[in-house]
């Protein structure tokens, strides 16, 4: 393969596989997208019409039959995700799937279960992009001790709309298809554990505040994905983190993330431009954050390398998956039971 | 009372009792104070001397036995609440008592059933004050719909209760025990989580269940004889709680986040959000669907609060006005939430309120 081309069949082809997998994938040397599967033959083949794909199947079974595809992308909605990787691998397929990995702990358990008795195969999940920007900034901080131990994290992804009861349907607001996802929680969530490392217990509280909408019919249907989110965590190094998600905060303060530590304080603002102090200082001062040390998406690069086996996956492997769908499947299971949920599962 | 006049002795002469209670009682009319006890004669007659009391009692039991004195006002740490009000009480003395009301739960009942039994006698508790400048206009906003359907709190406040020194907010090894941190004297209170319960309370409510996590950063610190002592009471504390009026609230103390200084309050609703920022907590800024940012909202001079308990108590007793800022029943509930916030933390479980 190392020299040969890769032929890529795309499962589910929706905004974000068309506005940045399928570019993305067009910028990789030898890569060929030769096939596209989507919810149905008509929409594959607008799909295929808009960028040139020559393959189009009537369903993903069709697609993962076809021997002369050697990998493929998920763009589905999590609830597929599962049962796409397993019969991707059973395939002989590479395989990288859209975030969030799974709609459950179990699921991203089968899924890289599934993936380590395919040790020739790649899995990738597509990455948390939100702080590539800074990830490395903060990372570079805290390793060098900029801000000593650390001992609080605090991160908040806050709406700045009001609440909207019996506003539309949204698939991130539908169980059926997002299973324990709430809100941006896990993408956070992914981010936060590059900088101050993983959770080892949860606790948490959620409320359904907008419980009615319309779905694509004008149909009134029942939500019960959690609209805020209050989550306090203890974190293997020893700090504690609370984070907050909603999307009925009225006018907020958007989106920030504060990182305490015994010797200095790192902040984040809504714009991503980072602040610091250390002790003795008087206040926060802005941080300079160098474009060329910044982190950038690349995931169809880093995909098509790994199977060329030129590099690692890193961003992300279904380890680091399964532990923030664990993270995202005990913050469920606290709010439910009203205890605190000890990770990993 | 003779004459009309109000005869008030001091139990714990402290630095709130000093710079507060002694200016603020000296203001209102018929009120004398007659006779100090603080935890030494010593320390009483340097309070005596320097503030002209003329009886200084060796000790607190002295002064409760005294049929020249009206009314006590409790300064002492939170440990001897419990004992000093039902003995005021058994005494017939009115009772003022320094917050926080006691050290757990079960001690603030105890003093709620006490006062009961002594329906001619004034019970209070020194208010939360940090936002007393607001909290009319606030409770007004509420009230009138201004929120429509109260759905969310979040409360992040810099702690500054047993900082030696508000300047750095950086986590202190070295720090001495202060009182705060001295769970024999302090209990189940943590930081300024209490008072700020409590002004919470004023705007959306008792909370109805409690999920908390704590953690006690600097665990050893030197007591005043030069011994180091095991610290159990948080310097970092995480809480969730949902409210009787249904809001969800996320809640936060700490006294170690460094060059964060300053306090702030959210309240969203279905059709308003109020912001309050501090200290001081002075000003309140609303903004409604439609606004692109938040406003300050104009306060009344008359619907801004202010420091007065030393007042009230002396109105009260003078039967002009109830107790407002805090009777004992109020207490009761800061008690029992402050409770179940180490309870949850302990048990990793929910506490439901009331206890």
């Amino acid at each position: 393969m190392a020299s040969e081309g890769i032929r890529l069949g795309l499962i589910g082809a929706g905004k974000n596989t068309r506005d940045r997998h399928i570019p993305g994938f067009l910028g990789v040397d030898g890569l060929d997208i030769a096939a596209v599967a989507n919810r149905s033959r008509a929409s594959s083949q607008a799909v295929a019409d808009q960028f040139n794909i020559s393959g189009v199947y009537d369903n993903w079974q069709e697609l993962l039959e076809d021997p002369s595809i050697d990998a493929v992308c998920i763009g589905t909605w999590p609830y597929m995700h599962r049962t796409l990787t397993l019969a991707a691998l059973e395939a002989g397929k590479h395989v990288l799937c859209e975030a969030r990995m799974a709609t459950s702990a179990l699921e991203a358990q089968e899924m890289l279960d599934a993936s380590r008795e395919r040790p020739d195969l790649i899995c990738q999940i597509v990455p948390s992009p939100l702080t590539f920007k800074i990830d490395r900034l903060l990372q570079g901080k805290i390793a060098e001790g900029y801000i000593g131990d650390i001992i609080g994290v605090s991160v908040q992804s806050l709406g700045n709309a009001f609440m909207d009861q019996g506003g539309p349907m949204h698939w991130r607001n539908d169980r059926d298809l997002s299973g324990f996802n709430i809100l941006n929680m896990g993408i956070w969530y992914e981010a936060m554990i590059r900088w101050v490392g993983r959770a080892t217990k949860v606790t948490a509280m959620t409320k359904v505040t907008v419980n009615t909408r319309k779905d694509e019919d004008g149909e009134s249907v029942d939500v019960n994905i959690p609209d805020h989110v209050g989550i306090i965590a203890e974190l293997a190094n020893g700090a504690m983190a609370n984070m907050q998600f909603s999307s009925v905060t009225g006018l907020s303060s958007g989106n920030g993330v504060w990182i305490y530590g015994s010797e200095g304080t790192l902040h984040v603002d809504g714009a991503q431009n980072v602040y610091g102090g250390r002790r003795g200082d008087d206040k926060l001062a802005e941080i300079e954050n160098p474009e060329a040390g910044r982190a950038y998406w690349r995931v169809e690069e880093e995909f098509c390398s790994a199977i060329r086996g030129q590099e690692k996956i890193t961003r992300t492997p279904f380890e680091v998956g399964l532990h923030y769908m664990e993270f995202t499947e005990a913050v469920t299971r606290s709010a439910q039971t009203g205890q605190t949920v000890a990770l990993p599962l | 009372m003779e004459n009309g006049i109000i005869r008030v002795g001091l139990i714990g002469a402290g630095a709130n009792t000093r710079l507060r209670h002694i200016p603020g009682l000296r203001e209102q009319e018929g009120v004398e104070i007659v006779a100090v006890a603080n935890r030494s004669r010593a320390s009483g007659e340097a309070i005596a001397s320097e503030y002209e009391i003329p009886t200084v009692y060796d000790n607190w039991l002295e002064l409760m036995e005294s049929d020249e004195i009206d009314a006590v006002c409790v300064g002492t740490w939170p440990y001897m609440h419990r004992t000093l009000v039902l003995s005021a009480l058994e005494n017939d003395k009115h009772v003022l008592t320094e917050a926080r009301m006691a050290m757990d739960a079960q001690e603030a009942h105890e003093m709620l059933d006490a006062s009961r039994q002594f329906p001619h006698l004034v019970t209070q508790i020194v208010p939360a004050p940090q936002t007393l400048q607001v909290d009319q206009t606030v409770q007004d906003i509420i009230a009138s719909g201004g929120l429509g359907q109260l759905l969310a709190l979040r409360l992040r406040v810099c702690d500054y209760h047993g900082r030696a020194d508000r300047s750095d907010t950086f986590m202190n090894k070295e720090g001495h025990l202060h009182w705060r941190q001295n769970r024999l004297l302090s209990g189940y209170n943590i930081m300024g989580m209490g008072i700020w319960y409590e002004a919470l309370m004023r705007y959306v409510g008792p909370a109805t269940r409690v999920m908390a996590m704590t953690h006690v950063f600097t665990n050893q610190r030197m007591d005043d004889n030069g011994i180091l002592q095991g610290v159990s009471i948080p310097d970092h504390v995480n809480v969730l709680a949902e409210f009787a009026s249904g809001v969800q609230a996320d809640l936060s103390w700490s006294t170690i986040t460094g060059l964060q200084t300053g306090s702030e309050l959210w309240i969203f609703g279905s059709e308003g959000t109020i912001k309050l920022e501090g200290p001081p907590f002075d000003k309140v800024l609303i903004g409604k669907p439609g606004d692109t940012e938040l406003k300050e909202h104009p306060i009344a001079d008359d619907k801004r609060g202010k420091w007065q308990v030393e007042g009230d108590f002396i109105d009260a007793i003078r039967g002009t006005k109830p107790v407002t800022h805090t009777p004992f029943d109020v207490g009761v509930q800061y008690m029992e939430f402050t409770e179940a916030v180490t309870r949850s933390a302990q048990s990793g479980q929910t506490v439901y309120l009331p206890l």
